[in-house]
């Protein structure tokens, strides 16, 4: 699953990065690089998302948000 | 210049960490600042003079990584290499973030200054930072400021001064044993290659193998030997190598962090939460999205309309007297016209402008832009550009020309032309100045609302179809959100002022000039002359006035003189007595879209070059003509 399957308020940890060296760089520029905790705060409809991660709220466009890959905590 | 006597300081640090506010403070300029990412895009060299060095300080926003063969931000890379001093800004209430920032630098061995900004909004949230032992592990000094308001100012530029004369560079600070045999191996492979950068540094960029740089220029061997350890690592790991470091950066900034910050539990202003919450909202948030931008212009005519009332008031029982002890002779008349041109301005423009910015101002301070660009990302790649762009085209409410030069945030090529694009179709606050002088008051609002959703409509349409017809590549939306802060007063009313000052003294000799110059034409019976050429299309097509021509002309150069000039050539501001209800909304549209301002102009032409620009104004002028020419064919027919 991707970060855009989680629902809001769903907590996550980053798998693995499904995108080339341009989006993998923005990503862990932020902090979005694999075996971190996440955090779905808000996804609105006509709008981005908003997650937490490390204490910081970043937001990301959808198309990117689906390219990280998440596991849920329970599974 | 006298290079020896200068100390070149680099301002570098995350996005929203306060650079620009450092920057404008330190120099005491007046640039741009606002609570969102990439607000300053040019970087900007200011010099100072502090105890007899000179200081030139210069703001490097762009930099957002720390690349050796950068293929972005190139010029800035270049004045970060070349400076002497780093001064890293680091938002104090969010330290991990700033330091994975820090951790490059410290990999560059530049001396560097440690700037924790912010601290006041830290300490109301119980964050502190023990500095000491910040400066005892990065060998950095470290300073808490806040820009804001002033503090901190002068021991900063003292630690500049006694970090130049007793050079300290950062200690260096070891990643994981894997990840320094790798720097090691490289290190030692590019002993031979001679360059002004720590081989460290090189080789942590080699090995990193970001995307953000260009490693064509390498010579063939040593890229052979770093693929291969790059590749020796990635199978270890079964993640890639830029990935590999920013985990160890990531990690080695958290420990830090952990180190020398202490938490205590205080008691967080409630309003930030609550305002966080309701504007984020899937419902709520978008109400407020709507609310809060009618409620702009709802405010802005409400207010604007009532001092411009009581300039009329002024006006005419002036003009009375006027005429009542000069007579009504043509040089009284010519001396009238350029009295009423200027008492216009007052009566029409500075009514609407003041209340309009300080609202524009405050949502940006308060950093609500950042939210709208967060509600409407999925909405605005339907029309070629990303949230972002929402960014520029609010600040295009204010003025086109800062908007434009705005739109550098933008990242791809394609994503920048449609957001310049779009932008100029935004209606700016000149444009605002005639539709609400003209419609608004004549008319009322709910006509101006009409006129602010067509514009609406007409941006969508025009992204929609040009997004399908320009190729290039799109990317995506990845900011930081902003907390909200308190809006500072003092800088929104200073802004707003600057605003209101550049208008006036750019725009009113312009105002006076066009002023007498229509007065003289028609005193010379010319003005029929000049009208005539347009009238195919002002008369015939659009059922305007013929002196509508001219006056489109002059507002080539300002939107405003549209009708400011239509005042002084009437001798008055009651504009009903010259245009039918039809033709003040044909007259406003066109106005909304027949060719983007001089200013505008020459700041595409700076950002587009001549061949797009022209685009845009063909565009622009087709669009006004065949759209003001339905509007008024439309109302006619309906009879308003």
């Amino acid at each position: 699953m991707t970060i855009l399957d989680l629902k809001e308020g769903q907590k996550a940890l980053v798998k693995s990065i499904m995108a080339g060296k341009n989006a993998e760089s923005r990503l862990s520029n932020f902090g979005i690089i694999p075996d971190e905790k996440i955090k779905l705060i808000k996804k609105p409809l006509l709008g981005a998302i908003e997650i937490e991660i490390q204490n910081s709220k970043v937001i990301l466009g959808k198309g990117l948000a689906s390219k990280v890959i998440v596991t849920t905590q329970n599974e | 210049m006298n290079k020896h006597h200068s100390i070149n300081v680099a301002i570098v640090g995350r996005a929203n960490s306060g650079k620009s506010v450092l920057f404008n403070t330190l120099t005491s300029s007046h640039e741009h600042t606002g609570n969102w990412e990439g607000k300053t895009i040019k970087g900007i060299r200011k010099s100072i003079r502090f105890r007899d060095k000179k200081i030139i300080i210069s703001d490097l926003p762009g930099v957002q990584t720390i690349d050796i063969f950068p293929n972005k931000f190139k010029r800035e890379h270049k004045i970060l290499m070349n400076s002497d001093i780093v001064l890293n800004v680091i938002d104090s209430t969010n330290p991990q973030r700033g330091l994975m920032f820090t951790l490059q630098l410290i990999e560059l061995k530049k001396p560097t200054i440690i700037v924790l900004n912010m601290a006041d909004i830290a300490k109301q949230k119980g964050i502190k930072i023990n500095k000491k032992l910040l400066e005892e592990i990065t060998g950095c000094p470290v300073i808490e400021t806040v820009a804001t308001k002033k503090e901190g100012m002068t021991e900063l530029l003292k630690k500049i001064l006694k970090l130049k004369s007793n050079l300290k560079l950062p200690k260096k600070i070891a990643y994981s044993q894997d990840i320094e045999d790798k720097i090691n191996k490289i290190t030692n492979h590019i002993k031979d290659i001679k360059h002004n950068l720590s081989p460290r540094f090189i080789s942590i960029k080699l090995l990193e193998n970001n995307a953000n740089n260009d490693f064509s220029t390498l010579n063939q061997k040593t890229k052979q030997v770093v693929e291969n350890i790059i590749k020796n690592l990635e199978k270890r790991f079964g993640y890639s190598s830029q990935i590999l470091i920013a985990s160890e950066r990531l990690h080695k900034a958290t420990e830090i962090t952990n180190k020398v910050l202490t938490v205590q539990n205080v008691h967080e202003k409630g309003w930030k939460k609550k305002l966080e919450k309701m504007t984020s909202h899937k419902i709520w948030g978008y109400l407020i999205m709507i609310f809060g931008l009618g409620g702009l212009f709802g405010f802005t005519f409400k207010i604007g309309n009532y001092i411009s009332l009581l300039f009329d008031k002024a006006s005419s029982f002036l003009h009375s007297y006027w005429n009542l002890y000069l007579g009504v002779s043509s040089a009284s008349q010519l001396g009238w016209s350029a009295l009423e041109s200027m008492i216009a301005i007052f009566q029409i423009t500075i009514p609407y402008i003041i209340p309009f910015y300080i609202i524009l101002y405050i949502l940006e301070d308060l950093g609500y832009l950042s939210r709208v660009a967060f509600l409407t990302d999925s909405f605005m790649r339907k029309l070629g550009v990303q949230g972002k762009s929402c960014i520029p085209m609010m600040l295009g409410l204010g003025c086109n020309v800062p908007a434009c030069l705005n739109c550098r945030i933008m990242e791809s090529k394609k994503e920048r032309f449609l957001t310049i694009l779009l932008t100029t179709l935004v209606p700016c606050s000149a444009v605002m100045v005639v539709v609400m002088g003209l419609v608004g008051k004549y008319m009322g609002l709910g006509w101006v609302l009409f006129l602010y959703l067509l514009d609406l409509i007409v941006i969508i349409l025009t992204g929609v179809v040009s997004s399908k017809i320009i190729k290039g590549k799109k990317t995506h939306l990845i900011m930081e959100m902003p907390e909200y802060k308190m809006p500072h007063l003092k800088t929104i009313l200073t802004l707003t002022w600057y605003r209101v000052k550049e208008f006036l003294l750019i725009a009113a000799p312009l105002v006076i000039l066009s002023g007498v110059i229509i007065k003289l034409l028609e005193i010379f019976n010319w003005l029929g002359l000049i009208s005539s050429i347009l009238s195919p299309i002002t008369v015939k097509w659009l059922g305007l006035p013929s002196i509508t021509g001219i006056l489109l002309i002059l507002g080539i150069l300002r939107k405003e003189l549209i009708l400011i000039t239509l005042a002084s050539l009437l001798g008055t501001t009651n504009f009903s007595l010259v245009l039918s209800h039809t033709q003040m909304i044909t007259l406003s549209v066109v106005t909304m879209f027949y060719i983007p301002c001089i200013a505008t102009i020459s700041a595409l032409k700076q950002e587009l070059g001549w061949k797009k620009t022209l685009y845009i104004i063909i565009f622009e002028i087709s669009l006004a003509i065949i759209l003001a020419g339905t509007v008024s064919r439309i109302l006619s027919i309906i009879k308003i």
